[in-house]
């Protein structure tokens, strides 16, 4: 009895085991053209701003893909894929590898072009005495110097964005409020949808988004509608939200929220262009890449994904303003609230 | 979901009543022991995500008489990685790409009787009601994406037991749910339902959210059933130390394919009351 059970359990777990790995789908290889292919065809068939953003993928496979051979190195391999993917220069596509820099698409993020023109230790002296601030600068407000205008600048979009109500409670007395997005990381939207409700007095449709669900161009699922619906005491003030090209993703689509309102104006530089949703993958090589598997379109009806949010106000910090502790851009906000 | 929540707790009812048994004879059951994951989840990576962890424990409550009912748990976590984590900069700046977390938790309740008898061995069938619930964190550098996977199920089980001596025991068992109420994450892992879901910000609500998407499905959409096998030893009256072999299939096929087993082996003590 013993030894049949013995013979039972063997063949049992063998032949799980062996007919379970044969169900397995087959796994991309380890080898540079394999992970170039793995990555290429990722991107043509999930990626959604290719229209947005002017890119053939066609094309770049066939300047890109003859660049890599079984002989290629990692470094060789790191370069060609970031080439091809600078092409998108998408601020959510980026590509992660061991020792290296992580690359991403958009060439200011990359470079870190105007990077400096922000500043939150200048944009602190701005703020009376007792401001309040969150832990690695999560958040910032307090009301600016000599002035009845309240400021409060927010990091990424997430549970720093509960602040909102604190600051409106505590001033509620100001003649108007700055909203500071600049160098804004992103984050999850919904946050700030869920804490704007005192900012309006009505449901505004914000915009509405599709997301891939299928390896066809057009597999899409159906539009979705986001809205921001009144919720708590209304706060019908003047209301200056500040941009700059660093203003991405969630970021971005809390910007999108502002601007539905009619007592909020836009000031600053374009925002990034790169706020549908990003999500990770990984290559056979341990490598990582980011990618875009949505589309967004504002409540106007314009994709402006690759595009940006271009301010009512358009107003740019410069690198001579900054060394001499000048935030024009804040500087032209708190007159804007005068 | 409300029908189905309803039909569980009612089919619940109606055996507990039918199984109020006189002369209880109980046991609990504390095991541990190495597992080994193999999972590929294609809206989160073409990859099969692998890795072996000790962090497997599993309590077991059966109470036995006329009939026999056993209420398990059991919870694995793994962190499987396509590399080993390594150091990347952003912008000079040092960060670490972590290994993926997987954190399942299966609850099972069990109520069967004995179909065959003799003096040194039973077979015993019934059916199941099944939870398995499990937690994905995919991690990738920077960024990461959380992924679910909870079928609620409703099957048969069979469990055969030989008591070799007065002192060794051993058992095989199978559970094959048939019916179940499925949640899984979109195709590509995310979409607006999805962050409509997460959009309460609380824990509670959104498992609930995600569990009330899911769908009814039977073995044409979700393939799944636990396998195992005992080795009891009797130490004394009360105390049975034990070693098992436990094998957790699941293949579900929409919106993209997930093939998962866990192989585990764990050391049991088990006390009789």
């Amino acid at each position: 009895m013993k030894k049949g059970y013995k013979v039972i359990a063997f063949t049992l777990m063998s032949s799980l085991i062996v007919a379970c790995e044969e169900m397995f789908i087959e796994q991309p290889a380890d080898n540079p053209e394999a992970v170039f292919e793995n990555l290429w065809t990722s991107f043509h068939e999930e990626y959604a701003a290719f229209e947005e953003r002017n890119v053939d993928w066609n094309a770049e496979y066939i300047i890109y893909r003859p660049m890599v051979n079984p002989n290629t190195s990692d470094g060789e391999l790191f370069e060609i894929i970031s080439q091809m993917l600078g092409k998108l220069d998408d601020g959510h596509v980026s590509l992660t590898a061991p020792g290296r820099d992580i690359f991403f698409s958009n060439r200011i993020r990359n470079e870190l072009i105007d990077d400096e023109l922000f500043s939150i230790p200048l944009v602190e002296t701005y703020l009376e005495p007792g401001f309040k601030k969150g832990e690695e600068n999560s958040y910032v407000y307090g009301k600016i110097n000599n002035e009845n205008v309240a400021y409060i600048y927010f990091d990424y979009v997430g549970e720093n964005f509960y602040k909102l109500e604190d600051f409106l409670n505590n001033y509620n007395d100001v003649t108007g409020y700055i909203i500071d997005m600049r160098h804004n990381q992103g984050g999850d939207f919904t946050y700030c949808f869920s804490e704007i409700g005192r900012l309006t007095n009505q449901t505004r449709y914000v915009f509405r988004s599709k997301t891939k669900n299928g390896k066809e161009p057009d597999d899409y699922t159906d539009w979705y509608e986001w809205h921001i619906k009144a919720n708590g005491e209304y706060v019908n003030k003047p209301i200056v939200v500040l941009t700059d090209r660093y203003t991405i993703s969630a970021g971005e689509r809390s910007v999108m929220a502002f601007k539905t309102l009619p007592n909020v104006t836009l000031m600053g530089d374009t925002t990034n262009g790169a706020h549908s949703t990003m999500i990770g993958k990984e290559l056979a090589n341990g490598w990582f890449y980011s990618i875009v598997p949505q589309k967004v379109e504002l409540f106007d009806g314009k994709s402006y994904e690759g595009i940006g949010l271009a301010p009512d106000i358009y107003s740019k910090n410069t690198i001579s303003e900054i060394n001499t502790r000048i935030d024009m851009t804040l500087q032209r906000a708190i007159d804007e609230l005068k | 979901m409300k029908q189905i929540i309803g039909l569980f707790i009612g089919l619940f009812m109606i055996i507990n009543c039918y199984s109020q048994d006189a002369d209880d004879k109980n046991s609990l059951s504390l095991s541990f022991g190495p597992g080994y994951i193999m999972r590929q989840d294609v809206s989160f990576s073409p990859f099969i995500n692998s890795d072996l962890s000790f962090l497997n424990v599993g309590l077991d409550y059966t109470h036995q008489v006329k009939t026999f009912q056993k209420v398990s748990l059991r919870f694995g976590s793994f962190n499987p990685m396509v590399s080993k984590p390594y150091e990347f900069t952003v912008h000079g700046e040092n960060e670490t790409a972590y290994p993926h977390n997987f954190s399942l938790i299966d609850i099972d309740y069990l109520i069967g009787k004995a179909i065959i008898e003799t003096e040194k061995s039973k077979l015993i069938v019934g059916g199941v009601l099944s939870a398995d619930i499990q937690a994905l964190n995919y991690v990738y550098g920077r960024i990461s994406s959380f992924g679910y996977y909870s079928a609620f199920g409703l099957g048969v089980f069979g469990r055969h037991s030989v008591e070799i001596n007065d002192k060794h025991r051993i058992s095989a068992s199978l559970q094959l749910p048939f019916l179940a109420w499925l949640s899984r994450p979109p195709y590509m892992g995310i979409d607006d339902e999805f962050i409509e879901n997460i959009s309460s910000h609380s824990g509670f609500k959104t498992l609930m959210a995600f569990i009330s998407d899911g769908e009814l499905v039977t073995w044409n959409r979700l393939q799944t059933f636990d396998a195992a096998m005992t080795y009891m030893y009797s130490i004394n009256e009360k105390l049975d130390l034990g070693a098992g072999y436990l094998f957790e299939f699941v293949h579900a096929n929409q919106p993209q394919d997930l093939i998962s087993f866990r192989n585990s082996i764990n050391i049991s003590l088990t006390f009789r009351f």
